[in-house]
């Protein structure tokens, strides 16, 4: 059996919020023999990964009294910095966009306490299903991750101190390389280096055999970094592993489905993604090369309407607002603009 | 007997679930392939196969002679009957992998007289786990370098291009496996404990820090920014002191002697700011937390107090506080007040459920 856990981007989540993303994949899985006669749920257990409720607690604490408190007298006596700048000259719209999305990143980024809030419970979760899960199906069950987002930095961070922490004083940590190696790591929209913050990207255990030529250093059997030209989320920073050897494959997208083009979906949706993570999960053989093929070069042939032309003009004219000194708070700035793409329903008239 | 029932129990699940995939199999028609990833394709009655293998080790198992019994998995598999041709380096590379086995395993029994559990950084239990390579295959990614099981059609797709990942036959194929699933199971036996101590470890550290941060003294965005900058912890455990600065809270007031004189009782609610103040969290999982505060009172009838708060647990606090004098503003009035906080942000979390917020 092999094991994918779900890790979501950011933004508060519904109970059922894998729930598309596992549709999806099957739905795209059905496209090939394999799974004509076979459904994916019988090689595949799907195990979602939250951690927003650490988020949404902390907020839920805070908006009871935040309000309050910033109007009071008191209120000039207390540190505000760019987070209060920022809020002040957002609309009611991006400021309602701002709590329910981008409040988790600059908590995750700006609070390191709540970075390791979230990071424990990420760790402990995995930890408990990897044991729970070598119980019921036995030493070769295999796990592998699929995260999107926000989720990329919350699952780097959180695999890299779970592999490298010595958890006992005097018994070495079995959960980390070598002595425990997961399968892979597919990071959709990866944010990991633009949330880098005391875990550095080129440090971290979180790379695949042969990455570092150190097998205590080596958490991955495979890497999956998958870029989109057009995602307004990952314009600043790209992430890079091609030094890392044959088991980093890097894939680059630029296709529009959709046109919230950072929904995890969306992603998913294209057979450069698709296709690797099924014969990873279920054997070469799941989708043969004339089928990835076909797929692909299906795939390709995809007329670009008015709403895609807008959307390419929309993220064009956003990255001409930045250059190489521009901050994490630059970026923040054009995700609330491009809002609708990023996290919400698409508002232009076509 | 433990551990013997244990093993019973796995070789239970381990049939329900082999029916299981067989029927799968069945379905798919090819999940009895040594080349899928699915476990399907093992039989049983091979002696090669995991618990058989154990079963024949089993005293060797009993009495941790792990260098013997991986010796004799060695020599099982260097007599092996399998037709080696065009593979043979496939072969030798995972004998040299029992080898290397083999020698840590004999290290550790001579600098540590055979205690393994806390030496288990100079031995790679991870070596014979079974994963996946390239554009899926089955692989053997701990073994260095990396033995691949590549099928008969494979001979273009990554990493079946390369030369030392040659096409396996399934007879090789089932070898392979069939003896590295061996290895890794009796190695995983031979690590159990640890893998145990490591998942309690992570869980004291879950719990340390939901204490921490969930059910602590809350934090104010400036708080936490203060907190983070000033105090040092690591994802084991959390600070186990808390700084407050300029925290707000509501109060009750209640002028001292109003304690022995009823007619003088009056509860008053009042603003507490904790201007800067200090917690320490006790116990394994830092479950509880006491500390002082020095504070300002604000109340609408009275020019402000100033005075301490005492928190000798978790919930509710009490302090002094002295009031300047309405008339007299230069001077404090003789009567304290008693000032009882109540942690709003606790307050309404630990409520949470009585009020449907």
């Amino acid at each position: 059996m092999h094991i994918l856990f779900l890790i979501h981007g950011m933004g508060q989540q519904p109970d059922n919020w894998a729930v598309p993303v596992t549709e999806h994949l099957t739905a795209k899985a059905k496209q090939y023999q394999y799974f004509q006669d076979t459904n994916i749920q019988n090689e595949v257990t799907f195990e979602p990964i939250r951690y927003d409720n650490v988020f949404d607690d902390l907020l839920d604490r805070w908006k009871g009294n935040f309000s309050g408190i910033m109007t009071s007298e008191a209120a000039a006596a207390i540190p505000k910095g760019k987070l209060i700048d920022l809020m002040e000259s957002m609309t009611d719209d991006e400021r309602q966009f701002f709590w329910s999305h981008v409040a988790d990143v600059l908590i995750y980024q700006f609070f390191p306490l709540y970075r390791d809030r979230v990071r424990i419970e990420v760790i402990r979760n995995i930890a408990q299903k990897v044991a729970g899960y070598r119980n019921q199906f036995g030493s070769n069950t295999r796990f592998s991750f699929l995260a999107h987002s926000l989720g990329t930095a919350v699952i780097h961070d959180s695999l890299h101190l779970m592999g490298d922490t010595q958890w006992d004083d005097s018994i070495a940590n079995v959960m980390g390389p070598p002595h425990t190696r997961f399968q892979s790591l597919f990071m959709l929209a990866n944010t990991s280096r633009i949330l880098q913050s005391d875990i550095k990207v080129t440090d971290s255990i979180v790379c695949p055999v042969g990455g570092r030529g150190d097998q205590t250093q080596e958490y991955l059997e495979q890497y999956y970094n998958v870029f989109h030209k057009y995602d307004p989320v990952t314009l600043l920073w790209k992430f890079s592993g091609e030094s890392w050897g044959a088991n980093f494959s890097q894939v680059n997208l630029s296709h529009f489905r959709d046109v919230y083009i950072h929904d995890f979906t969306h992603y998913l949706d294209h057979p450069a993604v698709h296709v690797p993570l099924l014969r990873i999960l279920c054997g070469f053989r799941s989708v043969s090369p004339a089928e990835q093929t076909h797929a692909i070069e299906t795939y390709k042939d995809i007329d670009r309407d008015q709403v895609v032309r807008e959307a390419q003009n929309r993220i064009e004219a956003a990255k001409s607002d930045l250059d190489e000194d521009s901050t994490l708070m630059d970026l923040i700035r054009i995700w609330v603009k491009l809002k609708d793409m990023v996290g919400g329903d698409f508002n232009i008239s076509v | 007997m433990d551990m013997k029932l244990r093993m019973g129990k796995r070789a239970v699940s381990r049939i329900v679930m082999t029916g299981i995939l067989l029927v799968g199999a069945i379905t798919a028609g090819q999940a009895q392939d040594v080349f899928a990833p699915s476990d399907a394709w093992a039989d049983e009655n091979d002696p090669r196969y995991y618990e058989n293998v154990i079963d024949r080790n089993w005293q060797l198992i009993q009495q941790e002679q792990w260098a013997d019994i991986f010796s004799n998995l060695a020599e099982d598999a260097a007599l092996s009957e399998v037709d080696w041709s065009g593979a043979q380096q496939v072969h030798e590379r995972f004998l040299d992998a029992l080898d290397a086995s083999i020698d840590e395993l004999k290290e550790i029994d001579a600098l540590y007289n055979g205690v393994y559990l806390e030496h288990l950084d100079q031995l790679h239990t991870g070596r014979f786990a079974e994963g996946i390579a390239g554009d899926g295959f089955v692989a053997f990614m701990g073994m260095n370098p990396a033995i691949v099981l590549c099928m008969e059609g494979a001979e273009q797709a990554n990493p079946c291009n390369q030369p030392q990942h040659p096409i396996l036959t399934v007879a090789q194929a089932r070898d392979v496996r069939y003896r590295a699933n061996a290895a890794n199971e009796l190695l995983l036996i031979l690590r159990r404990e640890a893998d145990e101590v490591i998942l309690d470890a992570i869980e004291t550290s879950y719990k340390r820090w939901n204490n921490f941060l969930d059910n602590g003294f809350v934090m104010y965005p400036w708080e936490i920014t203060l907190n983070s900058a000033l105090l040092e912890w690591d994802i084991r455990t959390p600070p186990s002191t808390q700084f407050i600065f300029l925290h707000p809270s509501l109060g009750i007031q209640i002028p001292l002697d109003g304690f022995s004189d009823p007619v003088k009782f009056r509860a008053k609610e009042s603003l507490v700011i904790e201007v800067a103040g200090h917690l320490w969290y006790r116990g394994e999982f830092l479950d509880n937390y006491g500390g002082i505060s020095g504070t300002v009172v604000l109340r609408e009838d009275l020019p402000p107090g100033f005075g301490f708060l005492l928190r000798p647990g978790r919930g509710l606090s009490a302090g002094l506080n002295w009031h300047l004098s309405a008339d007299e503003q230069k001077q404090f009035m003789k009567t304290p007040f008693v000032t009882v906080s109540v942690n709003v942000l606790n307050f309404i979390k630990s409520n949470r459920g009585r009020f449907e917020l």
